[in-house]
């Protein structure tokens, strides 16, 4: 019995089941099928919803493991204990007050807010230093690649128009051809290899959830 | 030792950085933009809608890339508040509500009635899933709106329950894929047309859905937040930070070519 559970035969029956299940109704429809599919759809949104709570509480269990570590870094251990409290403290004032009352807001507004923002923020200065450093036209490549994100860039801000207005029907073709057509190529690859994935899976040929050596 | 070698490069930069944010947003040049086509064409869609279709919109905004579709977000609602559509909005992030309440601050939903005319559901996790199964049976994901009320003795309600039921689906403030799933649960699934508000970096992933009509418009970032401005006729912050925008982007051309200019050198002998 615990071979079955250990094995990878539940969840490629399970899989199996789902695919079939969602083909049918996209493929043939039906009441029938239909019924199935949605019943189907809504389990996975109640899954996904549940490992949201699952891996909330697997980050807050690592980092109390990590914070209690004797061999990690004083620094981390406070910065990773600092994370729990706070984790813990907006959970509980959520689950008190609700996560509309005004004291949920206020922490979102006046804590969570700015600092998550000033985060993204700083990224900024980043970009700037690496267009500095990194953008370097070494090759063929490298320096057409270099050429139409700067004439993107000079689309993309109403100045660029300003110095001269064929940068925004370079940069306009540049997105809407170029970019159109390497980003559908890449599309259409990656859907022919999750479908190729798939076919693996189904026919047991890739490594799955509950497989064992 | 030269003067940047002493105070190092990078704080050079950072203090650029600084003065080309700062400057615009004290002296405004009101550089004219350009609206896109994109822009134009979610526009006249949305003009275009005849009174009483229904639209659904998924609010997918998250604190910390908002910014950069944020002025969008606001413009399409401005317009969409003043048309006279039906309205079912629910949150695929989780700082979607509170955001949302910020907005709303900014937006004038006029002698609509809440309830009749639009309403509002919670945010549910899940992605591309939850999506799907809104798209199915809105019932099977929501039973209650964001005040806790049933959606069954909501009005509006009372004749929506799967993507069939919707003329368009709007994605508000996607910066991570929200677009594309409205584009594969919705319009390739179910034939719903979809437009949206996505950021920047999203913005050219999704030009091949533009190109085949499955998404009927969209903005670009911040850029776009302006165009959508002057398309309602309301500026706010998008034509405010397409200033900020040229002007960075002209500090991040200059310091590339300057960059480069310097690696050349150091390359073919030129420079120490």
């Amino acid at each position: 019995m615990s071979d079955l559970f250990r094995s990878s035969r539940i969840p490629l029956i399970l899989i199996w089941v789902a695919v079939l299940i969602i083909f049918g109704d996209y493929f043939f429809g039906g009441v029938f099928n239909q019924a199935f599919s949605t019943l189907t759809v809504e389990w996975t949104v109640i899954i996904a919803n549940i490992a949201i709570i699952v891996g909330g509480i697997s980050i807050l269990l690592r980092s109390i493991m990590v914070s209690r570590r004797s061999s990690v870094d004083i620094v981390e251990r406070i910065m990773h204990g600092w994370q729990v409290v706070i984790a813990v403290f907006i959970f509980a004032i959520g689950t008190a007050f609700g996560t509309t009352s005004g004291t949920y807001n206020w922490l979102y507004t006046y804590i969570l807010l700015p600092s998550w923002r000033t985060v993204y923020t700083i990224i900024i200065f980043f970009m700037a230093t690496a267009s500095y450093r990194a953008f370097r036209a070494r090759s063929g490549p490298s320096f057409v690649m270099l050429i139409c994100g700067i004439l993107v860039l000079l689309r993309n801000a109403p100045i660029g128009m300003r110095i001269w207005p064929g940068f925004y029907s370079i940069g306009t073709w540049i997105l809407d051809v170029v970019n159109m057509s390497g980003g559908r190529a890449i599309m259409i690859g990656s859907v022919v290899g999750a479908v190729s994935l798939l076919i693996r899976i189904l026919l047991g040929k890739e490594k799955i959830l509950g497989e064992s050596e | 030792m030269s003067i940047i070698q002493r105070i190092g490069y990078r704080k050079i930069i950072y203090l650029l950085v600084l003065i080309f944010t700062v400057t615009p947003m004290i002296y405004p040049f009101g550089l004219p933009v350009e609206v896109s086509t994109q822009s134009n064409d979610l526009f006249n869609y949305i003009e275009n809608l005849p009174a009483g279709s229904k639209v659904a919109i998924n609010f997918a905004a998250f604190a910390g890339m908002y910014p950069d579709s944020q002025a969008a977000t606001r413009a399409v609602l401005i317009h969409i508040m003043k048309r006279p559509l039906d309205i079912v909005l629910w949150h695929s992030g989780p700082d979607g509500p509170l955001l949302f309440d910020a907005e709303m601050e900014f937006v004038s939903v006029g002698d609509r009635v809440y309830g009749e005319d639009h309403v509002y559901l919670p945010y549910v996790g899940g992605g591309e899933a939850t999506m799907a199964a809104i798209a199915e049976n809105i019932r099977g994901v929501f039973s209650v709106d964001i005040d806790g009320t049933p959606i069954d003795n909501i009005p509006l309600m009372q004749n929506i329950n799967r993507a069939e039921d919707f003329d368009l689906i709007l994605v508000l403030a996607d910066c991570g894929g929200a677009t594309e799933w409205g584009v594969r649960q919705w319009n390739i699934a179910h034939g719903v047309s979809v437009g949206g508000t996505p950021c920047s970096i999203s913005y050219p992933d999704l030009l091949p859905f533009w190109k085949t009509g499955s998404i009927i418009g969209m903005t670009n970032g911040v850029r776009g937040g302006g165009e959508y401005e002057l398309l309602v006729k309301k500026p706010g912050p998008g034509l405010k930070n397409t200033d900020v925008m040229s002007s960075l982007h002209i500090l991040f051309i200059v310091l590339i070519v300057v960059g480069n200019i310097g690696d050349f050198m150091k390359r073919s002998g030129g420079g120490s």
